[in-house]
């Protein structure tokens, strides 16, 4: 499909566990001079795939296909992107008549507009729906970026990111399932079309990492991936950027690993008794020792994950520093 | 399919190079076994007792250095037939007919015991049950790319009223029902990637209309219906190792409707509730009914005991 200016390209997906550095590989991606890729999408194209047959009827008409992008420019996902999307670009023949080609030609349009040839999309909810993705393109390729799940939990608790999620044993359970079933799935494609890269090894070495994931892309490394933290301010929606502290500087290694100085024990007991075997398969290092403790912090998040929507109501009974050391805070 | 139907009933070369092998598998008590009795009336297809072995030694072929070295593959076979459930099932019982197969891989002495076993049977092509292999289905994916991968899937309510009348059963709820949707729901995701290799069958629909869903199963696995699968024969029972089959009282028997959504009646609304509440969204996926009853005093206490009493 060659037709007015907009080629056909493969898609390119960045996946990945919340608070993975999955913002940090899309700046990267986002600074080579043939790759688009906007701010999360969260939960933009999941909810309009789920639209697309019934609010918008299968975008059978023309008419609903107009109505789904008018809707969509409307949306602030879109918005944030901070792009000018021209509706005749959008509406432009041929007229996209699926959700894939509706959103294929978003990211599109996106691309043409800062020159870019390839277009991509970030979404870290999409980690356990590789079998969408892969239904609606299938001949993306997807880059899975896995981080040490306990860097993850201490990342939740200091940025208070999602509600709830300071709770260890929580984080744990997802990261473990999450990670799982990505790894699982991904395995089920061709690894032309899947890669696995460590948010650690990205850090230590980016030039070799970011040279494999060219490679893996087909497209030459270049050098400007590196200088990613200059285009910051005009990536990052402002409000979000608190998120990201690290962002506009060169990747930083000793946020790797932050755990073993920052994780008390009994944290680190609770995540590795939960997620051990799938912290070594990626190989991060666990101890034996370290999984026998906290066992009481382990029912107590237990209870605290079951009774999480309580808790912003009982924390007002508790010193501010008690309410902090339990996970009571927001 | 017209290669299948050409195909003689007798394991000729030919027939054996042309068969692609298939996997069923599900959590357990979901009517697996079942399903392999129906295909093994199959004239064409042989499925023994579960293997259990393949993922556990795939994971420690390091161990055992290059499979063309026989010396090598003696080894690993001798340890493969150890292995429990192949013990058991008595898949191995002669070591050196696998072993005078051509075996260059894991892959070839895998393949090479299973038609060892087809044709003592009589048959040309061979299909594997195991149900642990449903959190695995890409270590098979990857060993036997070609592979056919049947999932059977059944209502957790009933798999877990099942597990609770046998004495090796677990009647945690929540955990019955936590383990039920993670394995469903990573098999027919993983499937779903596999694509038109991958065949999810429900075990309501097997006893609802065993014919239909036998005509679509061979038809996914390119093999001609034979009505024989219908049949349940009293031969059925000389499959299973006899300290088994107490587990597998109504596998050898026709269909019962009766077990289809038996939980109707026989389970606590605490128990629906907990187990809804736990997999509910895994459920829907496989278009089971749900009930969304209002968690209930009882069903409040019951799962605050299972959360925190009966935890370890």
């Amino acid at each position: 499909m060659v037709s007015n200016g907009l080629p056909s390209v493969e898609p390119l997906f960045i996946v990945g566990f919340q608070r993975s550095g999955t913002t940090l590989l899309r700046l990267m991606l986002n600074a080579h001079p043939q790759i688009a890729i906007p701010h999360d999408s969260a939960e933009l194209w999941p909810t309009y795939a789920r639209l697309a047959s019934t609010k918008y009827r299968g975008l059978r008409e023309p008419d609903d296909v107009r109505r789904m992008v008018g809707d969509l420019l409307a949306e602030p996902r879109i918005r944030a992107w901070r792009t000018t999307l021209p509706r005749e670009s959008l509406l432009a023949d041929p007229l996209p008549c699926t959700f894939p080609e509706v959103m294929a030609r978003f990211h599109l349009v996106y691309a043409r507009a800062h020159g870019k040839l390839r277009w991509g999309d970030k979404n870290t909810g999409t980690l356990v729906e590789l079998d969408r993705l892969n239904a609606e393109f299938p001949r993306c390729q997807i880059i899975h970026l896995v981080r040490d799940g306990r860097d993850c939990a201490q990342s939740h608790r200091s940025k208070h990111y999602l509600y709830g999620y300071e709770n260890v044993l929580r984080v744990a359970l997802e990261w473990r399932e999450q990670v799982t079933l990505c790894h699982k799935m991904g395995a089920m494609l061709s690894p032309e079309r899947f890669f696995e890269l460590r948010y650690e090894d990205l850090l230590a070495d980016s030039t070799a990492a970011l040279s494999r994931l060219c490679q893996f892309l087909n497209l030459p490394f270049s050098p400007l991936m590196l200088e990613y933290h200059r285009h910051v301010e005009e990536h990052v929606p402002r409000d979000r950027r608190s998120l990201w502290p690290l962002l506009d500087r060169p990747p930083v290694t000793s946020n790797a690993f932050k755990w073993k100085s920052e994780m008390s024990s009994g944290d680190r007991a609770v995540f590795e008794r939960t997620a051990g075997d799938l912290l070594r398969s990626f190989g991060y290092e666990t101890s034996e020792a370290a999984a026998r403790q906290g066992k009481l912090l382990e029912l107590w998040y237990l209870v605290h994950s079951r009774l999480a929507w309580r808790m912003q109501a009982i924390r007002g009974f508790f010193p501010r520093w008690l309410s902090n050391r339990f996970g009571l805070g927001r | 399919m017209t290669q299948a139907r050409d195909a003689c009933l007798m394991p000729t070369a030919a027939a054996e190079a042309s068969a692609v092998p298939f996997f069923v598998v599900g959590e357990q008590r979901s009517g697996t076994t079942k399903l392999r009795i129906m295909l093994n009336n199959h004239p064409r297809l042989a499925v023994p007792f579960e293997s259990g072995f393949i993922p556990v030694f795939f994971g420690r072929l390091a161990e055992y250095g290059s499979l063309t070295e026989p010396s090598n593959a003696e080894r690993l076979l001798n340890d493969i037939c150890l292995h429990p459930k192949v013990d058991k099932g008595g898949l191995v019982p002669d070591v050196a007919a696998v072993l005078s197969r051509r075996i260059a891989s894991y892959r070839d002495l895998v393949d090479a015991i299973f038609r060892e076993y087809a044709k003592r049977k009589g048959k040309a092509r061979w299909g594997d049950k195991t149900p642990a292999y449903i959190t695995e289905v890409e270590t098979i994916a990857s060993i036997f790319p070609e592979a056919r991968l049947i999932h059977v899937v059944r209502d957790g309510r009933d798999v877990a009223l099942s597990l609770g009348g046998l004495n090796w059963g677990s009647r945690h709820i929540p955990r019955i029902a936590q383990d039920w949707r993670w394995k469903t729901v990573l098999a027919h995701k993983v499937g779903t990637v596999l694509g038109d290799r991958f065949l999810e069958v429900r075990f309501e629909d097997i006893v609802r209309d065993a014919e239909g869903e036998l005509r679509r199963i061979c038809e996914f696995l390119g093999e001609p219906f034979d009505p024989a699968v219908l049949a349940y024969s009293a031969s059925a029972e000389s499959e299973m190792p006899p300290d088994s089959m107490q587990w597998h009282r109504t596998s050898t028997r026709p269909p019962d409707p009766a077990k289809v959504y038996e939980w109707k009646r026989r389970m606590p609304i605490a128990d629906r509730i907990l187990f809804e509440a736990a997999a509910g969204d895994a459920l829907e996926l496989f278009g089971y009914e749900r009930e969304r009853l209002a968690p209930t005093l009882g069903s409040r206490i019951k799962g605050l005991y299972y959360a925190v009493v009966r935890r370890w």
